[in-house]
């Protein structure tokens, strides 16, 4: 094996086991964040645990992470960190179709994880690229919702068990759940890991339930002049006699973001996305109703994806609340903002009467079902703190949910995780500081305002 | 803020109660001290352990339970949140030296938001009651438990209660949004919330089922989900168990997503219909299946279709389908009913609570009845076929101790025998007293130890139910202790 160099410069070969380093495909912002050095990859808990324990010896801050595809979540640290990676650690460890359960380990990728279960006619129904370059654990950690979360749930809904590392003066392995669908053995630590941000120690492992692929998927559009009647058409779907498993208001310069998915996606008017699944009769039910209340609302077009669309679209749909890995522009930023489902639409209109708003390019992707917006813009550095401090605002008298989810590096230290504070975060604190008592796993990672 | 009240006297007239500085806050109609009353408060669902708390308090109000809490971290009382009692592990039996936080008072539905998709409840709100009031909007509350019509809320939350249908639509935990928490140390808390994407940690993810050990839930916001345009139920009969375990394998890689996969053996058949709950189950099966699916009209021709098929391939040799809505009811009686059938078969019932993967059903199964076999003991089966989630239940003479000691030590072999198939030793009932000891069997030293930590966080006094859940050196039950009996 290598011996350990670049992350910890200062150090002998980390006691008992020498762990590989490895110099890794890093994106700007990663550098940006911990630098250029070498990531530690080792390849059991044995090395793992060693790595923890001689870096907590040493007071280095330690950032967990899969493949880095995550590294911009968060407010990184300020001192120099060591970032230790799970990507060697990527087996399927158990894995039985008729059991509707799977059990990873964190470093596989999730388009591993997405392909094995499809060929079983399998899935977990929380979309993710498939150009993904991610990891189980990266996805965990980042807990990001799926655009079928209102009928389908969320990675809370899926995760069984998991196996992780915390910290402190013993660095100790745990485990929570286990490989049955129903436990309630214990206390569903699970929970507290998923978006946890890698502040919560290590996770390693991971156990999911599965459902079955449904038969048949549709994914249509419809485009509209204008908003009012774009959100008319999408509270008429919301009616629960369908059941949209996704059902999405976009427009300006959001379609130019997802053009590349659907050819007949050009005019930037506002558009309604929505997806049924079932088998083929619910679906074709679903779709009569729907015709029927296009043809009372006469949309300006409609679309109907074919089924390589319907992946294209659920990439590009993923890829939206992500940065552009390889080189995102200066002028970048990514929020999250979570409404309840009727002030959706209000609070979409509150995002755009904003003053910044006629110096940002906003896109945004509205869940109508979940209450969810997703918020890219591109804005001037003279104008974020404007912006930012506006949507703050906006947040608080709406009772919003907020999470930045990306600013560029040279400012992201500047702003905190979340626009809005959160009365449990002292309890939060205390409960995360039993996974890492030194606190020196993503310091500060989670900040709220 | 608080309101002191005037010093009364409490429902004891014997002698003044050392509880009596709770009646500046409480009224004396809701301080029980006196011996009588307080033994209805020993145990819950679970028996065969038995604690008689110093004193009850009915709380009314999350101003009631903060008083109580902060009142008893003052004199340094432990106490145990308590809902209907409904528990069959032991989670709401009082501790020594403690008190009982009642909530059975604190049943309003403070709001039903079903435009938005959820509700916000007290936490003695009975869980069937927040479905009658989401009902006529068209919304109901998935997790049913057998006991919905007794238990509550905030007892749901604390065990992480589940029921048939929670093989479609999860657990408690799949639909709390948000709790309101008075912590151990007299803290108030709001976790989470019904708007997307709480950005904070999953703190009400975690909390829900603690078994009251963090604390005492006194507002819950729960998901309501529209309710199905339809549903079909059917009843599959066999004369195999094993037949009817293979069918259910077989449902399930079909694809298809029942609401409700329930199997009752011979011995519940013929208790079931002996009793009021008689579902018209025939008493000739060695198993019958109750399948139930739902949603969209327009699917469920398909799955009706694909059902059928598979039971009988599967040498079902009779198969119904409920003709309506009375018929459908009556089958879920029987089901629904089985527990309170089995107490005909003998003066006691442990009710077991096992859970393997659906893979391992026939051949755990087939290890309980040898089990049994080799006890000398009556067992029955009633379980969610579904989501591998046995229900064994030995029915015996709690007053003779050497066939109370068999059941034990067969219950034991038992859930080891479910964590040896790759299991867990509780699917939905929790751990609570019952469970304790088994603990090891599926967590090492350190996974405890951090679990342990996380309670020690939220409750460094060990004052919110402590001794159970977790074998430790704090515990007031001792590790492997035999079961107090209380006699009648």
């Amino acid at each position: 094996m290598n011996e350990p160099a670049g992350a910890i410069p200062d150090s002998d070969a980390a006691a008992g086991h020498a762990v590989d380093c490895a110099t890794v495909h890093r994106h700007e912002y990663e550098r940006a964040f911990y630098g250029d050095g070498d990531v530690l990859t080792p390849e059991s808990s044995d090395e793992l645990i060693d790595v923890i324990r001689e870096s907590h010896s040493r007071r280095k801050v330690l950032v967990p992470e899969g493949a880095g595809s995550h590294a911009y979540l968060g407010v990184p640290p300020e001192e120099e960190a060591v970032v230790v990676s799970t990507r060697k650690m990527k087996q399927i460890l158990r894995y039985k179709p008729d059991d509707f359960t799977i059990g990873v380990q964190t470093g596989l990728p999730l388009v591993e994880l997405g392909e094995t279960l499809a060929r079983n006619r399998q899935e977990i129904p929380i979309d993710f690229s498939s150009r993904s370059r991610g990891t189980v654990g990266g996805w965990i950690a980042a807990g990001f919702p799926g655009s079928r979360a209102a009928h389908h749930g969320n990675l809370r809904n899926y995760v069984i068990g998991a196996l992780g590392l915390r910290g402190g003066e013993r660095p100790s392995l745990f485990k929570t759940g286990g490989m049955v669908v129903k436990n309630v053995a214990g206390y569903d630590v699970g929970k507290f890991l998923i978006g946890s941000l890698g502040t919560a120690g290590v996770i390693l492992e991971t156990n999911f339930k599965v459902r079955a692929l449904p038969d048949r998927r549709s994914l249509r559009l419809a485009r509209f002049r204008h908003r009012k009647e774009a959100w008319s058409f999408a509270r008429r779907l919301r009616d629960p006699s369908t059941r949209p498993v996704l059902l999405l208001v976009f427009g300006g310069e959001a379609t130019d973001l997802l053009k590349g998915a659907a050819p007949g996606l050009t005019s930037r008017d506002h558009w309604v996305a929505w997806s049924f699944e079932g088998n083929a009769s619910q679906v074709q039910w679903q779709d009569s109703q729907v015709d029927a209340i296009l043809d009372d609302q006469a949309p300006a077009e409609r679309l109907d994806l074919q089924e390589d669309q319907v992946a294209a679209m659920r990439d590009a749909l993923c890829e939206l609340a992500e940065p552009d890995h390889e080189k995102p522009p200066d002028e970048l930023g990514i929020a999250r903002l979570g409404v309840l489902p009727t002030e959706a639409e209000d609070f979409e209109l509150g995002i755009f009467g904003l003053p910044e708003s006629r110096r940002a390019a906003f896109a945004t992707v509205t869940d109508v079902l979940t209450g969810l917006i997703i918020l890219r813009w591109r804005i001037t550095a003279d104008a974020l703190e404007g912006l930012l401090s506006g949507l703050r605002n906006l947040a608080a008298a709406r009772q919003a949910t907020s999470a930045i989810l990306y600013l560029p590096p040279a400012v992201r230290r500047d702003w905190p995780f979340s626009l809005v504070a959160d009365p449990a975060a002292p309890l939060a604190e205390k409960i995360r500081r039993v996974f890492d008592p030194e606190n020196l796993f993503c310091p500060g990672r989670r900040r709220a305002t | 803020m608080f309101t002191r009240r005037k010093q009364a006297s409490s429902t004891s007239s014997e002698r003044p109660s050392p509880y009596s500085e709770l009646l500046e806050w409480i009224p004396p109609d809701r301080l029980i001290t006196n011996n009588g009353e307080l033994c209805v408060y020993e145990c819950d669902g679970f028996p065969l352990h038995k604690e008689r708390p110093q004193a009850v308090i009915l709380c009314a109000s999350r101003d009631d339970v903060l008083h109580v809490v902060r009142w008893c971290n003052e004199k340094s009382i432990p106490f145990v949140p308590r809902g209907a009692g409904t528990g069959l592990s032991g989670g709401a039996t009082p501790v020594p030296g403690g008190v009982v936080i009642d909530l059975n008072h604190m049943r309003r539905i403070v709001k039903v938001d079903v435009e938005n998709g959820y509700a916000i409840v007290e936490p003695g709100v009975v869980n069937i009651r927040i479905s009658q009031a989401a009902s006529s909007s068209g919304f109901h509350y998935a997790p049913d438990p057998s006991s919905q019509k007794a238990c509550t809320i905030g007892g749901n939350v604390a065990e992480n209660a589940g029921g048939p249908h929670c093989l479609k639509y999860g657990m408690t935990t799949d639909h709390i949004l948000g709790l309101e928490v008075v912590l151990p140390d007299g803290d108030i808390v709001r976790l989470g919330g019904p708007r997307a994407e709480e950005t904070g940690y999953d703190l009400a993810g975690l909390f829900v089922g603690t078994e009251g050990t963090c604390g005492v839930v006194t507002e819950v916001t729960v998901r309501l989900l529209p309710s199905p345009q339809s549903v079909r139920t059917f009843l599959a009969i066999f004369d195999s168990m094993s037949f009817a375990c293979r069918t259910v394998a077989a449902i399930t890689r079909e694809g298809i997503e029942p609401a409700a996969l329930e199997i009752l053996d011979q011995l519940t058949i013929r208790a079931v219909e002996a009793s009021v709950f008689a579902a018209g189950y025939p008493q000739n099966a060695t198993a019958v299946l109750l399948v139930e699916i739902d949603g969209l009209e327009a699917g469920l021709d398909e799955q009706e279709t694909q059902i059928r098929a598979i039971c009988k391939a599967h040498h079902a040799f009779e198969f119904r389908a409920a003709k309506d809505e009375a018929d459908r009811q009556k089958l879920w009686r029987g089901r629904k009913g089985a527990f309170g059938a089995l107490g005909r078969i003998n003066t006691d019932l442990y009710v077991l609570d096992g859970v393997v993967p659906r893979t391992k059903l026939e051949d755990t199964l087939n290890e309980i009845y040898a089990i049994a076999d080799r006890y000398g003991l009556t067992l029955s089966n009633v379980f969610h076929a579904g989501d591998g989630n046995l229900h064994p239940n030995i029915s015996y003479d709690g007053r003779d101790e050497d066939e109370r000691s068999r059941v034990l030590e067969a219950g034991r072999e038992i859930l080891t025998a479910c964590v040896r198939a790759g299991g867990s030793i509780s699917g939905e009932h929790g751990i609570g007293v019952e469970k304790m000891e088994f603990m090891p069997l599926l967590f090492t030293p350190d996974d405890l130890a951090l679990q342990k930590d996380l309670r020690d966080a939220v409750d460094p006094r060990a004052l919110s139910n402590p001794g159970k859940i977790f074998p430790d050196s704090r515990s007031c039950v001792e590790v492997g202790r035999k079961h107090r009996v209380v006699p009648l």
